[in-house]
């Protein structure tokens, strides 16, 4: 059967639709599976591994052993979702870094690619709606006027479900700071991400792992306080969250210890998109509703396989 | 003759204070030339230079200020009849209190820049506050009038530097004097809550951890939990007080929620609605019960609470959030993208902070206000 591109849940009984209206088949988590696709990156040492074959994967859904076919990815068209703190700590030097970052990134999308641009500071702005013209994103990236607070995690949500896609989705998020205003935590989020289609990147410039060496009393940092505990690394829940909920989707969690490597870390990111592999299957022997656990592994060969660690299947 | 001598020296007793009325400000140690000019200046408008000359003090200079003023402290407390009294009574004490209340909020307060280091601290000045303010309270006797929002709107100042603990100081220090005072007992609660909700939480226990770092996500996890107890506490001696205060409730069913005492925080969220209120307090009772409800999977209730909430604000994109997210968990994700696009275009119109805003952040103008207005009636 031939069926739009559109990875795990998304086509969970939406065959049908995507052919009709794609925009309508997105909110469907049926319990009809007929094909579920999987977007995978494979890298060693860092880098990507590219020539794979199907046969060089191994996929388990529920633990039971499926049979894979590979699509060829640069046939789908991919939209990009930007979604960058805007907040007070947006500098004139990191917001320089962060639109040249962007620059780079958008330089790598194919003229069918879309897309787009939320920002967050005290609430979340959707700037720049889907759109193939990659410059209109650069002059509302020019326009920024930084200041506010930092709702990273409604911002995220927003991210996941706003654009709509005609293929694969990628997140980029950006932040320099701590969650300070969110309505939603982490939790609703990770359960919006396992219900994504989206692939989700978060580069930070402040690293999830607060080392506090010889710090007495407590001080703030983002506008939250730190606790003085001895020069120990502590990973703070805020980092550990955005970490988990990008991993589960297949991405990453990047800490960008500078501006230029911001700018690396985006170039890493668009590149590697051109070096993921779709896989594609039809469940077989698993129980269709509910929460469909994912591993993904090579056979015989070497590799560290990113993948989304499962999908949801909704209730009939 | 022994009855003359009794009543010539009761006289001199009695009017003592006003034979010395004229030099008593230099005859008082607590109130030299230079400090008596200094808060002259103050009180008659020039704020900034009277500012500048304290600014000046040398340590030991601050150092001796304020033990000559503790020792008026209890000169005019043990003897109501001595020059120190009479000397103060002619002294401009609100305008003195002002000062080093404005001289400490300037060394020891950082601006409130968020995503910035606070700097927060304690310094002299607090100490000289609290010696005027008791002889401020032993001379005049509507001192309560003054003192109550004085010590308010420094720790509202502090709170709004992010300088949590420092505001609970203050508060407190006010609570020293007018132990029941609601606005004082708010104050210390707000400025334990919003502690609470500024310390980053470590990431949950896990096997990777050394046991080290086990040991110290345990231990922060643990005070967070008692910092969250505090302001529970807090707030529950707000409602002693008053018991019919809505934002009291309403922060004290939050944390209720936040400590997982769900059905408690659903009463005080109930209470505080049952009864008409301030638009801003219901808004957020609406949004917070919402929150308990959805986590009980009662989604259509929160659901319903969400959207009462965004008709009260409809400018809000937190109550955008809150409804879109409630439908999407529903499975309806048409319409959780819709409410959350409309919600959104519509918040670029808003021109005041959602309330949900100052509630986390608590970041008021009031202690601005308050010190202007005390301020103010200094002037003739």
């Amino acid at each position: 059967m031939s069926v739009a591109w559109a990875p795990a849940f998304l086509l969970l009984g939406a065959a049908t639709l995507l052919r009709q209206d794609p925009h309508k088949a997105l909110p469907v988590f049926g319990a009809s599976v007929e094909n579920v696709y999987i977007d995978a990156f494979v890298s060693e040492h860092g880098a990507p591994v590219t020539g794979l074959l199907a046969s060089d994967f191994e996929l388990k859904d529920n633990g039971v052993v499926q049979r894979l076919e590979l699509v060829a990815s640069d046939t789908q068209p991919l939209l990009a979702v930007l979604t960058f703190d805007v907040s007070n700590s947006l500098d004139g030097e990191k917001r320089v870094a962060l639109t040249a970052a962007s620059q780079a990134l958008l330089e790598t999308l194919r003229p069918e690619d879309e897309a787009t641009l939320l920002t967050f500071a005290d609430q979340v702005d959707w700037l720049v709606r889907p759109t193939t013209d990659k410059t209109s994103i650069k002059r509302a990236l020019d326009k920024l006027q930084p200041g506010g607070g930092t709702p990273v995690i409604d911002a995220l949500y927003a991210a996941m479900t706003l654009p709509i896609s005609r293929g694969r989705t990628l997140v980029v998020l950006f932040t320099d700071g701590v969650d300070n205003l969110s309505w939603l935590d982490w939790r609703q989020v990770q359960a919006v991400a396992e219900r994504s289609n989206a692939l989700v990147h978060v580069v930070t410039l402040q690293p999830p792992r607060v080392l506090i060496g010889g710090v007495q009393g407590p001080l703030t940092f983002g506008g939250h306080m730190l606790p003085a505990v001895g020069a120990r690394t502590i990973e703070f829940e805020g980092g550990w969250a955005l970490r988990n909920i990008a991993e589960s989707t297949g991405g990453r969690f990047w800490e960008a210890e500078s501006l230029e490597r911001l700018k690396t870390a985006f170039a890493t990111i668009a590149e590697a998109m051109g070096k993921r592999y779709v896989l594609r299957y039809s469940p077989d022997r698993v129980p269709r509703p509910g929460w469909h656990k994912l591993a993904l592994k090579l056979r015989k060969k070497r590799g560290d396989v990113h993948t989304r660690t499962g999908y949801w299947v909704k209730e009939p | 003759m022994r009855s003359l001598v009794r009543i010539f020296a009761f006289a001199v007793f009695c009017l003592a204070p006003f034979l010395q009325g004229r030099s008593s400000a230099q005859s008082v140690p607590a109130l030299p030339e230079d400090y008596v000019h200094m808060v002259g200046l103050y009180a008659s408008g020039e704020e900034h230079s009277a500012l500048a000359l304290l600014g000046g003090w040398s340590q030991a200079r601050i150092r001796q200020q304020r033990e000559e003023l503790s020792e008026a402290v209890v000169s005019i407390r043990k003897c109501p009849a001595c020059p120190t009294r009479a000397a103060f009574l002619k002294f401009p004490t609100r305008a003195a209190l002002l000062l080093h209340a404005d001289r400490e909020m300037l060394e020891q307060f950082s601006p409130p820049v968020s995503e910035q280091i606070a700097q927060c601290g304690t310094g002299p000045h607090a100490t000289i506050v609290d010696h005027l303010a008791s002889i401020l309270l032993l001379i005049d006797p509507e001192a309560s009038g003054f003192l109550r929002p004085l010590y308010l709107a420094v720790a509202q100042l502090a709170e709004w530097s992010h300088c949590f603990n420092e505001s609970r100081l203050w508060a407190r220090a006010g609570l020293r004097f007018f132990p029941k005072d609601a606005n004082l007992l708010m104050a210390v609660a707000v400025a334990e809550e919003t502690g609470a909700f500024f310390v980053i939480p470590p990431a949950p226990r896990s096997l990777d951890q050394t046991p080290a770092v086990a040991r110290q996500t345990e231990a922060l996890t643990a005070k967070l939990r008692d910092q969250w107890h505090a302001a529970r506490r807090a707030f529950e001696e707000v409602l002693l007080v008053s018991p019919d205060h809505a934002e009291a409730r309403l922060r004290l069913g939050r944390i209720l929620w936040r400590v997982e005492r769900p059905d408690e925080a659903r009463e005080c969220f109930d209470k505080v609605l049952a009864k008409a209120g301030e638009a801003h307090i219901q808004y957020l009772a609406h949004l917070f019960l919402g929150r308990v409800l959805e986590d009980k999977r009662d989604w259509a209730a929160a659901e319903e609470h969400y959207r009462i909430a965004l008709s009260m604000q409809p400018v809000s994109h937190v109550a955008a959030v809150a409804l879109s997210h409630v439908r999407f968990l529903q499975g309806d994700l048409e319409s959780a993208r819709d409410t959350l696009d409309k919600g959104l275009e519509a918040a670029k119109t808003r021109t005041e902070f959602d309330p949900w805003v100052p509630y986390l952040i608590t970041q008021t103008p009031q202690g601005q206000k308050l010190l202007a207005e005390l301020r103010q009636e200094l002037r003739p």
